[in-house]
Parts: C-alpha cells; structure tokens; sequence
C-alpha cells in the first residue's frame, strides 16, 4: 500500500476528506474499531486499542504501522 | 489448546426467553447523542435497533426457567431423568448460594441432580456446551440442562454510550443426552486473563467491596458516566483481541476436523457487535445466508446470544446440521465447537411477560 491509498483509505473508513500526512486525527470509539480493522485488512497486522491512544495525526499513525510497510 | 472431541452426545432441545419490554435505540438514544446523524451512526456501527429488556422484579433464572419448562413440557420429559443441572451466566439471582441450585428447587428436580453455576459471560454458551458433553457422556441415561443468559442491563449505566445501547436480557434451555449415534462435536477453548481489564466490575466482589466510593458516578475521556458497580468495556481492546485470536482458533478447529466453511450448514458467532461480526464474517469469507444473527432486533445477549440466535432464524422446514459456534468476550476467554443440529428440537421464542 502507497500512503496516499492509506489517505484514501481513512478518508473511506473515518468519513473525512482531503487528508495528508500533516492531517489531525481525533479519533472517536468507533473510529478506533474501523482504524484497527483497516490495518487488519491491509497491514496484515493486529493492532491493540491502546496503541491507537497517541495517534493524534496521520504521520502518527503511519509510525506505529511501520514506514517500512509503505511502498514508494 | 489441541481439539476436545466426544462422540455419541446428542443436543436433544434448545429453547429461549425474552422480557416482553422492548427498547427502541432510536428513542432510547436521543437523549444520551443529540445530534440526530451521529445517533444514527452508532445505532448502524453496533447494529441494534431495538432491545428486550429485563423489568427490576424479573431475573435470569426467571428467563431461564421459563425457557427450561417449556422445552421439558415439550419434550413430555420425566424431571426425574435430568441428572444435571449447569447455570451459565453474569447475572445471577445472589452472590450465594449458586442460582443452580435456586433452580433446582424450582423446577422440582430431584435431589440427586448435579447443580453448579458457572462465571462466563459471551463464551459461556460454548462453555457450558462443553462442560454438558462431558457430563452427559458420564451420566448414562439422563438428561443434561445447560442454562444460559443474562440481564445485561441490571449493570449497565444508561448514560454509558459505549454499553448503554448494545446489550439486550435473555435466558436460555438446552438440553443434552447420551445417545446412540454417532455424532461428533469438537470444541477448543481459551483464556486469556492478561485482558481481565477489557470488560470487568471493578468492584462489587471481595478483591474492591462495595463502599460509598463505589457508587459515585465518573466521567470518563469520551464523557461516558458509569460507577465502579457499573459495568466497563474497552471496545477497541476487546475488538483486537477478537481479530486476533477468534479467526486462528477457528480455523484450528476446521482444519482439526478436516472441515471447511463451506462443508457448515450454519455459523453462528457470539452477536458482540455489528461491526465486529461482520469484519470475523467478511475475513473468514463466511457466506451472509449461513451467517445467522440475531442482533438487530435483541441486540448483545451475552452468553444467550447463540442460541437466541439459533431460535429466531430457525426454519421449521429445514434443521440446522453441522454448525459452527463461537463465543469470544469478558475473560478474556473464547470457545468454538462444531455441532450436529440435525436431530435438535428448537422451540419459538418464549415471551415473558
């Protein structure tokens, strides 16, 4: 996955619109189950809820999944 | 856990009560989530349109017994061959003596049945399955009563928006015997007590007594008001743990059995939430027709809620076969099984009134 698929991604998920690198995330409860499975379902990886507590941003979360994950 | 297997134990009946009260969560909700969009959202995000709910004088052990009567009516079974007697559930009638044996008496079964609770919530039905299989194949010739369910809402604070729209009360009867064929039903179980946290009571019990402290209602980061009697759920951890380990140990059991989804006639997942039941659905590619539920309209029933399940889409003109259950939640603890349906009489949903 290219981290603009993961923009559009959010966007789908979250119900926002034109997010980047630099966008804020204030996540809900609910955001936080739709986030989760979004990285189930792309990343392959199982993420805990309290892993997602410090995610205020979407470079946030691009960090905790992993810059590596990324393609170019 | 390797795969448990028994042979020769037939579900003989499965009956369900519900309180005859209705929730509605459009209602309910309106004045806990003002913004009329956002209630919409999380009714269509956990799925539960409606609810039945427990009046303060009715109790689990009443939705059970309901349930238990009906089914031993049914059946026309003599009482006197039920040789046990297992409560499953959250909500029982004390702290002591153990409901299962308030039920004992009440349903006027005989002094020499076996009669014991157990403390599981949304794996207790498989559980108590398993723990009735093991029974039932040492009781030649008697009946084996599992009851499961719960009344939620007795601990759950209404202006808890993570809780207060989700569960739903219930009770359930099923019954089990020894039989000649040669049916076989699977299970694996798990625990996981590093996630005690996730769903819990803090206090209440002998580790935190109740005090004045425990009553006094807090505010928590996403506003939700609850007290330490209150129930807590952490659902994003819950909702981890579940795609982390429910879809593996399903697939243990399958692969154990040498089965595949599509050799099941009927799955059956505890109804935690909509969403979390369809992400388990969607990533097992389990196909909608076979997906039974029963959340839309009783919402999250705990320990009742397979069964409750298996009630509401039964079909009179086709029996269930082989099916697979699972139950995953408070525990942390998860349990699967593959059973037979074929020869299972399923009774219509019971109303209480």
């Amino acid at each position: 996955m290219k981290k603009q698929d993961l923009f559009t991604a959010l966007e789908e998920y979250l119900e926002l619109s034109n997010l980047n690198e630099d966008s804020s995330l204030a996540l809900t409860s609910i955001d936080i189950l739709s986030v989760i499975a979004l990285i189930d379902e792309n990343f392959d990886m199982q993420i805990k809820a309290s892993e997602l507590k410090d995610v205020k941003s979407v470079s946030d979360l691009i960090l905790l999944i992993g810059t590596d994950k990324f393609e170019a | 856990m390797s795969v448990i297997h028994f042979s020769g134990v037939n579900i003989v009946g499965i009956s369900t009560c519900v309180p005859k009260d209705i929730v509605r969560n459009v209602e309910f909700g309106a004045s806990l989530i003002s913004d009329k969009d956002q209630l919409n959202k999380t009714i269509q995000t956990i799925g539960v349109e409606q609810r039945r709910v427990a009046k303060d004088s009715i109790c689990t052990s009443d939705l059970c017994l309901a349930s238990a009567e009906k089914l031993i009516s049914e059946l026309s079974l003599e009482k006197i061959n039920i040789g046990a007697l297992i409560f499953v559930s959250q909500t029982p009638d004390y702290i002591l003596p153990a409901t299962a044996c308030v039920l004992q008496n009440r349903l006027g079964l005989s002094k020499e049945t076996i009669a014991f609770d157990v403390n599981l919530g949304c794996s207790g039905y498989v559980y108590g399955l398993y723990i009735a299989h093991s029974l039932a194949a040492s009781l030649y010739g008697k009946y084996v009563l599992l009851l499961a369910g719960d009344t939620i809402n007795k601990i759950v604070s209404k202006q808890d928006k993570s809780n207060a729209f989700l569960f739903g009360d219930a009770g359930t009867a099923t019954l089990l015997k020894q039989s000649t064929t040669e049916n076989q039903t699977s299970f694996n179980l798990f625990t996981d007590g590093g996630g005690e946290h996730a769903l819990k009571i803090n206090d209440g019990g002998y580790r935190n007594q109740t005090t004045f402290q425990s009553f006094e209602i807090q505010k928590d980061e996403d506003g939700n008001l609850r007290n330490a009697l209150n129930l807590y759920m952490n659902g994003g951890d819950i909702f981890s743990f579940t795609i982390r380990e429910v879809p593996k140990a399903i697939n243990q059991l399958l692969s154990d059995t040498t089965l595949t989804i599509d050799n099941l006639d009927a799955i059956v997942f505890h109804q935690a939430n909509q969403f979390m039941i369809n992400f388990l659905a969607n990533k097992m590619k389990i196909p909608q027709e076979r997906f039974l539920t029963s959340l839309k309209l009783y919402g999250n029933t705990s320990s009742a809620s397979i069964p409750l399940s298996l009630v509401v889409n039964c079909d009179s003109r086709k029996k269930y076969g082989k099916t697979l259950l699972s139950g995953f939640g408070v525990g942390l603890s998860w349990a699967n099984c593959i059973v037979d349906l074929s020869e299972t009489t399923i009774l219509d949903l019971i109303e209480y009134e």
